[in-house]
């Protein structure tokens, strides 16, 4: 089997909460729901992981989160 | 100081002050420069704009860098000259500018004000949670700045939020 990748969101103090959710929202297509969900765990837990699959589907999502001036890397995930 | 609202036909129309639109403007056009020209490695602003993809695999990061820091760079400039185009072409409404934004300079405006408020918080050192600014500092112009761009962002924000599915 392929192995998996993550894209991580990482908190700063600098995004707004607001442009975040929009950002997950818009781009991720999540509800509103899921999007504050995630954007809460970033903020509290100091990361979160909004997407997993290929290594180059990650990247692109890292490149986006970039381009929207978001904190996003990617990593092997976890075994 | 109105911000960001969506008009009656569904398009989203901004109003600022003459003030605020050259503070703006200076801002943003500082952002084309920075993110056209300055290498990351100089600058911790260009840093953040542009962050390591792997964390902890430098040479995967390189490459990365290598095949998306151009092109990056060139659609943070090209949201910036967006944002410059709009500012260039308001009409005076009572005391105020107004402007429109369709949906895809809503996009560019979006992220320009995001990447400027990134910048200004590395210039003011508010990059981390536990580093509080001395508001009786030299700083007190881009504090204020950095302030009320997040007031129009998030205004922006909750326009754009309202056209999502």
């Amino acid at each position: 089997m392929n192995r998996q990748w993550v894209t991580v969101v990482w908190n700063d103090p600098v995004n707004l909460m607001s442009y975040v959710v929009f950002v997950f929202r818009s781009y991720f297509g999540l509800s509103k729901r899921r999007a504050e969900t995630l954007m809460l765990q970033v903020h509290n837990e100091g990361r979160a992981v909004v997407a997993i699959g290929p290594r180059e589907e990650m990247e692109r999502h890292v490149e986006a989160m970039h381009d929207y001036g978001l904190w996003a890397s990617i990593q092997e995930a976890d075994a | 100081m109105k911000g960001f609202r969506v008009g009656s036909n569904g398009i989203i129309v901004g109003s600022l002050l003459t003030t605020e639109i050259s503070v703006l403007r200076s801002l943003v056009e500082q952002l084309a420069t920075l993110v056209d020209g300055t290498p990351v490695e100089l600058d911790s602003a260009v840093a953040r704009l542009f962050p390591d993809a792997y964390r902890n695999d430098p040479v995967e990061a390189a490459e990365f860098r290598r095949l998306t820091e151009r092109d990056l760079r060139d659609r943070k400039k090209g949201n910036a000259e967006t944002v410059i185009r709009t500012l260039d072409s308001t009409t005076p409404k009572g005391t105020a500018m107004r402007f429109e934004v369709d949906r895809g300079a809503a996009n560019a405006w979006l992220r320009a004000l995001a990447d400027v408020r990134l910048v200004l918080a590395a210039r003011l050192g508010l990059n981390h949670d536990d580093n509080p600014v001395d508001s009786d500092g030299d700083d007190n112009g881009a504090r204020g700045a950095y302030e009320w761009l997040a007031w129009l962002q998030d205004s922006l924000v909750r326009a754009c939020s309202k056209q999502l599915p």
